[in-house]
């Protein structure tokens, strides 16, 4: 199904959402959410996947790493890592703040899951009016700001066009060809019309000698 | 008769141009660029789109080219026959990737249980074991081995099972999530039981580290000119993050979490070593058996609630993230720096060794950059002279002096062992010991038989080799020994796994089997000895804890506070406020003038003006640290007690059993 509409491919940073980008929203939300809750063991599990999950997870995918433990691995990494130059920051300058530091955790998750190129192409093709995406001949995939999730729905988008385009081709050939055919059949009988069978079959197929000019016919005396 | 207009010739070569396949390309959002090789099925061409045979593989992460291990280096092996079931079914890479990137269903999931059978379920099975192996267990009851002295046939039941059931699943091939349950079990298991166990937070550093997080959530800031602690406030970036984690928690103390907090960093341990070796081979068994051999020669006890144990998960993620790489593209680089940038901020000696790090396998060509040793060292040192300043300025003559002294450096750790009284402790001791000798020289026979067969992992040794030289810079109060082995630990697991498998790394004999399960078994005991043989002195009770909680609350900012010795839950609390002085770091002279009169001499102590309140603290942990480190006589704590009870110019402000407060009768009259 096409995920492509007027509305929605006019406002860039919505275009280059997909349901992953929704669900972590969602899920940082739900875990911001769940902070408030009057429950220890619950804040203790949210607090936890905030700090040594999310602010990775959506940098670690950006590093294409084929294997989901090296991604999980990676994920742990840069959110310990983000966790702890935010707190940091904020413990060096002296502007401690629980819900400062919470807002930029979930701030950092959210933009690691944002399609930075593809957000930033539609914004000009929004901007300008004009497509301004020139394809790479690289071999290698390399570039972290990107993701395929615009990929897979305009891929998904394309193969459905190009059938169509295919078989309409197609039928339209094959129209043209049964058009053709019907029209030297009747150019046939309107051309010979002591001849009522029809091209293509073997009695009324010409002679070899039928249309060989007569012998000596060209030669003047 | 005029011959009716012809239509066109309908040429399949002929037609209009692919109007739809430019606007699609041109609409295409951005994507991979892995356009030639890895695009499955249809592509587009000059002349619109055209069918070929699709792409076997196609995954959505793109080329792997960098994620093989460089060709030529050490380590460089493929799976050969170690093909995994997915590999062995035959089923397309395509297909393959697609089933990886889907999430499963419970069918599925239910089926891959049931095709494990019943080694799956054998983590269970020793769970249960060791549980109930520990029930009714008292933590006060450890006798000087410490928490093996707890030990019963159910534990070691359970423990067998675990470990057994582990090797079984490698020699059989099973699914690396049945491996990895293994090891979590594990984890859980060792790292776990004391926290289940004691109730309380054991060590007394890991309080200190608590006392350093409550302090930034007191004042919300760290001070670097501090008079006490001041080595944490120069580098806070684990601290401020522990407060972060503290706040977010609801929790009004760290101590909740610093006492999962062994649990927690072995499991970060594990994935990201996982990821490291995974750079090295990417041969299954080599791979798990070297996290196995990790976790069984990692004794020396550095996963608790420390800065150190963080950054150690950040050097093992920054050196995998460089070996795994021939070259660093740009998009990597910014996790590189970031990673370096919170080791820099966060500990002292783990910085020198990722420094050094990085520059061998720069030099050795084990990976491409040479910015990278600069880059590092630049971050280095930036934090260490702009916001540590304070402490590196002045200390610098202490690291200089270090410089070039490597027996004196190893000296400084082998000293501190040189007092034990007990003989219990010193067969702790040699058990650690005995685990590093051990698995050194398998990981020797390891690089040898690597050597002769696939060539050099030149990396692997490497890594292995280079934390020796931290002994040449440092002695690192001491501890400069411990934590070279740590360094190496990972790298002395993966070449002794390499000593066990097979010399091609194919297939797992019955033969490599055994060899595999002697080692572990020689392994396991030494290691237990070293992480569990001091927990009697490690353990402090409840009745302690409230102890100190007490005289953190109530004494006036400004307070001397005498302790036995420093073996006890320290400075978790409002720890600014105090001045301590431990009575068994006293010069000797000094002490033994205290055992030959206590009371007059802590009166002479307490009494002194400068300070608003003081105290006198004897525990139970201090009196076992004494008596267990030979630091002074053994009873002189008690002894001391004893005094000050029945001296008339001391009073006890708070007895909990386990801890007593002395203050002076009446020091306001003085």
């Amino acid at each position: 199904m096409s995920t492509h509409s007027p509305v929605r491919d006019r406002i860039p940073l919505v275009a280059g959402l997909g349901a992953g980008h929704a669900l972590a929203v969602v899920g940082a939300l739900a875990l911001a959410l769940a902070l408030a809750l009057d429950a220890p063991a619950v804040r203790m599990i949210a607090a936890l996947a905030i700090c040594l999950v999310l602010p990775g997870l959506g940098w670690a995918r950006r590093l294409r790493l084929r294997d989901l433990g090296d991604t999980v691995a990676m994920t742990v990494v840069l959110s310990v890592s983000l966790t702890a130059v935010v707190a940091t920051a904020m413990a060096v300058a002296g502007t401690w703040s629980a819900y400062g530091g919470l807002g930029m955790l979930i701030g950092i998750a959210v933009l690691g899951f944002v399609p930075v190129r593809s957000v930033a192409a539609r914004t000009s093709a929004v901007v300008l009016g004009r497509s301004t995406y020139r394809p790479r001949r690289r071999q290698v995939p390399v570039d972290a700001g990107e993701t395929d999730d615009g990929w897979t729905d305009w891929y998904a988008d394309a193969r459905a066009r190009s059938d169509e385009e295919r078989r309409r081709r197609e039928a339209e050939a094959a129209a043209a060809e049964q058009e053709w055919r019907d029209w030297y059949a009747e150019s046939q009988g309107r051309l010979t019309p002591d001849r009522p069978e029809r091209w293509g079959t073997a009695e009324s197929a010409p002679r070899d000698d039928q249309h060989a000019p007569k012998a000596g016919a060209d030669k003047r005396d | 008769m005029t011959e009716p207009d012809r239509p066109a010739h309908p040429d399949p070569r002929a037609g209009s141009e692919s109007v739809v396949v430019t606007d699609v390309v041109a609409a295409r959002p951005s994507g991979p660029d892995t356009l030639e090789r890895d695009r499955p099925g249809t592509a587009p061409t000059a002349e619109g789109w055209t069918t070929s045979e699709p792409a076997t593989d196609w995954t959505w992460d793109g080329a792997t080219a960098d994620e093989q291990p460089p060709a030529g280096q050490a380590g460089d092996e493929r799976a050969g026959d170690e093909q995994s079931e997915d590999e062995r079914s035959g089923e397309p890479e395509a297909d393959r990737a697609r089933r990886r990137r889907e999430l499963p269903s419970a069918a599925t999931v239910l089926a891959g249980l049931r095709s494990q059978g019943w080694l799956a379920a054998l983590p269970l099975l020793a769970a249960l074991l060791w549980t109930l192996g520990f029930l009714g267990a008292d933590p006060r009851e450890m006798g000087s081995f410490g928490l093996l002295s707890l030990f019963t046939v159910g534990v070691v039941a359970g423990l067998l099972v675990l470990v057994g059931g582990f090797l079984t699943s490698l020699y059989r091939n099973k699914r690396e999530w049945v491996l990895g349950l293994y090891l979590v079990t594990y984890i859980a298991l060792i790292h776990g039981t004391p926290a289940v166990l004691y109730g309380t937070l054991r060590y007394s550093w890991a309080y200190k580290h608590v006392g350093i997080v409550d302090y930034i959530l007191r004042t919300g800031t760290v001070d670097p000119t501090i008079a006490v602690g001041e080595i944490y406030h120069n580098w806070p970036g684990f601290f401020a993050a522990g407060a972060l984690l503290t706040s977010l928690s609801g929790s009004p103390d760290a101590l909740r979490i610093a006492t999962w907090a062994p649990v927690v960093f072995n499991l970060m341990n594990l994935v990201v070593l996982r990821y490291v070796y995974r750079g090295l081979t990417r041969s299954k068994r080599l791979i798990w058996l070297g996290l196995l051999f990790f976790f069984i020669i990692n004794w020396v006890g550095q996963d608790y609630f420390s800065p150190q144990a963080m950054a150690y998960v950040l050097y093992l993620a920054c050196i995998g993230l460089l070996i795994r790489r021939t070259r660093l593209k740009t998009h990597l680089l910014v996790p590189f720096v970031l990673i370096v940038a919170v080791v820099s901020a966060s500990h002292q000696i783990t910085p020198m060794m990722l420094t050094l790090a990085i520059t061998a396998l720069v030099v050795l060509r084990r990976t491409s950059g040479w910015y990278l040793p600069v880059l590092g060292g630049v971050l280095v040192a930036a934090w260490a002279f702009t916001a540590a300043r304070d402490y590196t300025v002045p200390n610098i003559m202490e690291l200089v002096v270090g410089l070039g002294q490597p027996v004196s450096n190893a000296n400084e750790t082998l000293e501190k062992t040189s007092g034990i009284a007990a003989g219990s402790q010193l067969v702790v001791i040699w058990g650690g010991r005995g685990v590093v000798v051990l698995a050194t020289v398998l990981a020797l026979v390891g690089a040898w038989r690597s050597w002769r067969v696939r060539g050099l992992r030149v990396t692997a040794i490497l890594l292995m080799v280079l934390p020796g030289m931290l002994v040449l810079m440092t002695g690192f109060g001491g501890e400069v020994l411990f934590r070279a082995f740590l360094f190496a630990a990972p790298f002395i697991a993966f070449l002794a796994a390499a000593a066990c498998l097979p010399r091609d790394g194919r297939g797992f004999p019955w033969r490599n089997l055994v060899v595999t399960a002697v080692v572990t078994a020689m392994l396991l005991p030494g290691f237990l000895l070293g992480y569990y043989g001091k927990e009697r002195q490690n353990y402090f009770t409840p009745a302690e804890v409230s102890a100190l909680t007490w005289v953190q609350e109530n004494a006036r900012p400004g307070s001397l506070l005498v302790e036995g010795s420093r073996n006890y839950p320290t400075q978790f609390k409002n720890y600014e406020r105090f001045v301590y002085v431990p009575i068994d770091r006293e010069p000797e002279g000094s002490w033994r003038e205290m055992l030959a009169d206590p009371a007059t001499k802590l009166d002479g102590w307490l009494s002194d003006p400068r300070y608003t309140d003081a105290y006198v603290l004897i525990t139970r942990s201090q009196k076992i640290a004494v008596d267990t480190t030979g630091s002074m006589p053994i009873g002189s704590l008690e002894d001391i007690e004893l005094a000050l009870r029945q001296s008339p110019d001391f009073r006890v402000a708070y007895d909990s059993g386990d801890a007593v407060i002395f203050e002076l009768a009446n020091r306001e009259g003085r």
